[in-house]
């Protein structure tokens, strides 16, 4: 049996010309050659090296998503980001894969780079890509691993191993196309091994710091104090905890308290819809604490969260929606008044002893505009 | 002259091989390489898509794949068509069937890329092209390991030797994939695709 095939067709010299590519507009990144790879035949071995470029003048390789559906096209802001961590103002991209918070940009000229809201990852200046049975790895940090798949690679997965003994692993699926694969792990730098289809890959031994991050943030300011930027490292820190993306998109600063200090707490809301709090100190950018989201929808007065700062503790809560300030005491104390915004205050209490402070009995009263009690009671 | 396939260029004794091209990996290299298979990887181009426009985007992919990749890649021995049969194989899969894409293509309305033959060429074309359409449903179909060997051997009219090294296998198992595939094909296929040989 043979299939009936149309006959070949005389390749018109038009359309020859028309297809022929520019082969000296796209450059590979590298050129040193892999050892042979068998000793007969035309086989073929991808053994390292990076590649990643575009072939941009035919129509269906223009499309953003080149081989994959969750390849998108990287937006300006990204593109500038990632320049400013490369400290390349002429790194191009067109392709960028996300992984909830975090985004991952892969560069015509195969140089990854790795966004959060908060922090640019890229590789560091003296790690070079390392060469894999078939393929390469040409970044790694704490949860990504990145580089060029073996040739004709459908799927990439990382197993995650903890316990080998104990406990088997998880796989952690990525992103693969002909020309790069990106895969983000669960947990920090758990990753063991790399399977491509079915075939595994051992994790190379790789330097201790093959990635360098920097902050660079998505609001494009520059402060790491910034309000908005306190906010986007609280959410980076939940997402890296293992929070969902889902919760933790669209956070923006509601009320802060101790934020000239470097010092303090802060509330955030998602659309004045969700709220959340978090906690910063000056001693170093990882004492940012996570994104706490209040998951409680009921009316109650309550306490979101707090803090204790020298010798005051800072309580974040929750109460009417119509009131404009509380005043809150713990029955020892003089009441401290404190403004709310969509029905949620931080309020400052001085603690004359080391004591914590106690729940029970902590007292509110809020008052609307017209001054009018609107609560008064405790909170819990 | 060196035998080439069918759709090859003529390569003189004194050229450079395809190897020798490749190891160069110039601009140069790789325009003469493309001058020798470039009607070769089109025809294959279009077996593995059904239409002519899509098989021009597909070959100049499938060259510039090569090009972007050749410094991480050494050709064992000539020729370097198997390899591009296999990029072709792989791009078309990639690019068309990820996207769910290759059915559309299949079943698009034929373009006006053949509409300037004379009426009873275009009768043939759309013919020929509504039988190759249903052939690549069924290739489609295949187990993967089955269809690489398929559009090689019985689309790209490769040799089983030559798909055996261009996929890195034993040559045994490309016969026993393709003689299982023929199997399914059979099954699939009216009688009209097929023909005896």
């Amino acid at each position: 049996m043979a299939l009936d095939l149309p006959p070949r067709r005389e390749l018109p010299a038009d359309v020859k010309e028309r297809m022929r590519p520019d082969f000296t507009q796209v450059e590979g990144r590298r050129h040193s050659r892999a050892p042979l790879a068998a000793a007969a035949g035309v086989l073929l071995l991808v053994a390292g090296g990076v590649a990643v470029t575009q072939f941009v003048t035919r129509p269906f390789l223009q499309e953003p998503g080149h081989g994959h559906e969750r390849v998108v096209t990287p937006s300006g802001q990204d593109l500038a980001r990632c320049r400013t961590a490369l400290n390349d103002q002429n790194w191009q991209s067109t392709e960028m894969v996300v992984f909830g918070l975090r985004k991952v940009l892969v560069g015509k000229d195969g140089r990854f780079c790795e966004l959060t809201l908060s922090r640019a990852g890229v590789a560091a200046d003296d790690f070079e890509p390392v060469q894999l049975e078939g393929g390469s790895i040409a970044y790694r940090s704490e949860k990504v691993v990145a580089g060029v798949p073996p040739f004709s690679a459908h799927t990439a997965k990382a197993r995650q191993s903890y316990n080998t003994h104990a406990n088997p692993g998880s796989f952690s699926d990525g992103v693969v196309t002909p020309d790069f694969f990106i895969i983000e792990t669960q947990s920090r730098n758990s990753a063991t091994e790399l399977v491509f289809d079915e075939r595994s890959v051992r994790m190379p031994r790789l330097p201790s710091k093959p990635a360098a991050g920097t902050d660079n943030f998505e609001s494009g300011d520059t402060d790491p104090w910034a309000l908005v930027n306190l906010v986007d490292r609280c959410s980076d820190n939940a997402y890296e905890a293992g929070w969902s993306a889902e919760h933790l998109q669209g956070w923006k600063p509601l009320l802060e308290v101790g934020l000239a200090e470097h010092e303090g707490m802060l509330i955030a809301h998602r659309e004045h819809d969700k709220w959340a709090t978090c906690t910063f100190t000056k001693s170093s950018s990882a004492s940012v604490s996570q994104l706490e989201v209040s998951w409680d929808e009921s009316d109650r007065p309550i306490v979101l969260g707090g803090r204790k700062l020298g010798s005051d503790y800072v309580l974040a809560g929750r109460t009417d929606h119509q009131a404009k300030t509380v005043e809150v005491s713990d029955g020892g104390n003089p009441p401290v008044t404190a403004e709310v915004e969509d029905g949620h205050f931080l309020a400052t209490l001085s603690l004359p002893s080391t004591a914590p402070v106690n729940r029970e009995r902590l007292h509110l009263v809020a008052r609307n505009a017209e001054n009018e009690i609107v609560y008064e009671g405790g909170i819990s | 002259m060196r035998p080439s396939w069918e759709g090859a260029a003529g390569v003189r004794d004194d050229a450079p091989s395809d190897a020798e091209l490749w190891a160069r990996g110039d601009e140069h290299a790789f325009s003469e390489l493309y001058d020798r298979y470039a009607e070769a990887v089109w025809n294959h181009a279009y077996r593995l898509t059904a239409s002519w426009s899509t098989a021009e985007d597909l070959t100049s992919a499938t060259f510039m794949t090569a090009w972007r990749r050749r410094a991480e890649m050494t050709l064992v021995r000539d020729s370097a068509l198997p390899w591009l049969f296999t990029v072709a194989g792989f791009l078309a899969r990639s690019e068309f069937r990820r996207k769910a894409r290759f059915t559309r293509l299949l079943h698009r309305v034929p373009r006006n890329d053949v509409q300037r033959d004379h009426a009873d060429e275009v009768a043939s074309s759309l013919d020929h092209e509504a039988r190759l359409r249903q052939v690549l449903e069924a290739v489609e179909r295949l187990p993967r390991a089955e269809r690489e060997a398929v559009e090689l051997v019985l689309l790209g009219e490769l040799s089983t030797a030559q798909a055996a090294e261009a996929l890195g296998v034993a040559e045994v198992s490309i016969r026993s994939r393709i003689s299982r595939a023929r199997t399914r094909l059979r099954k699939q296929l009216s009688d009209d695709t097929l023909e005896v040989e």
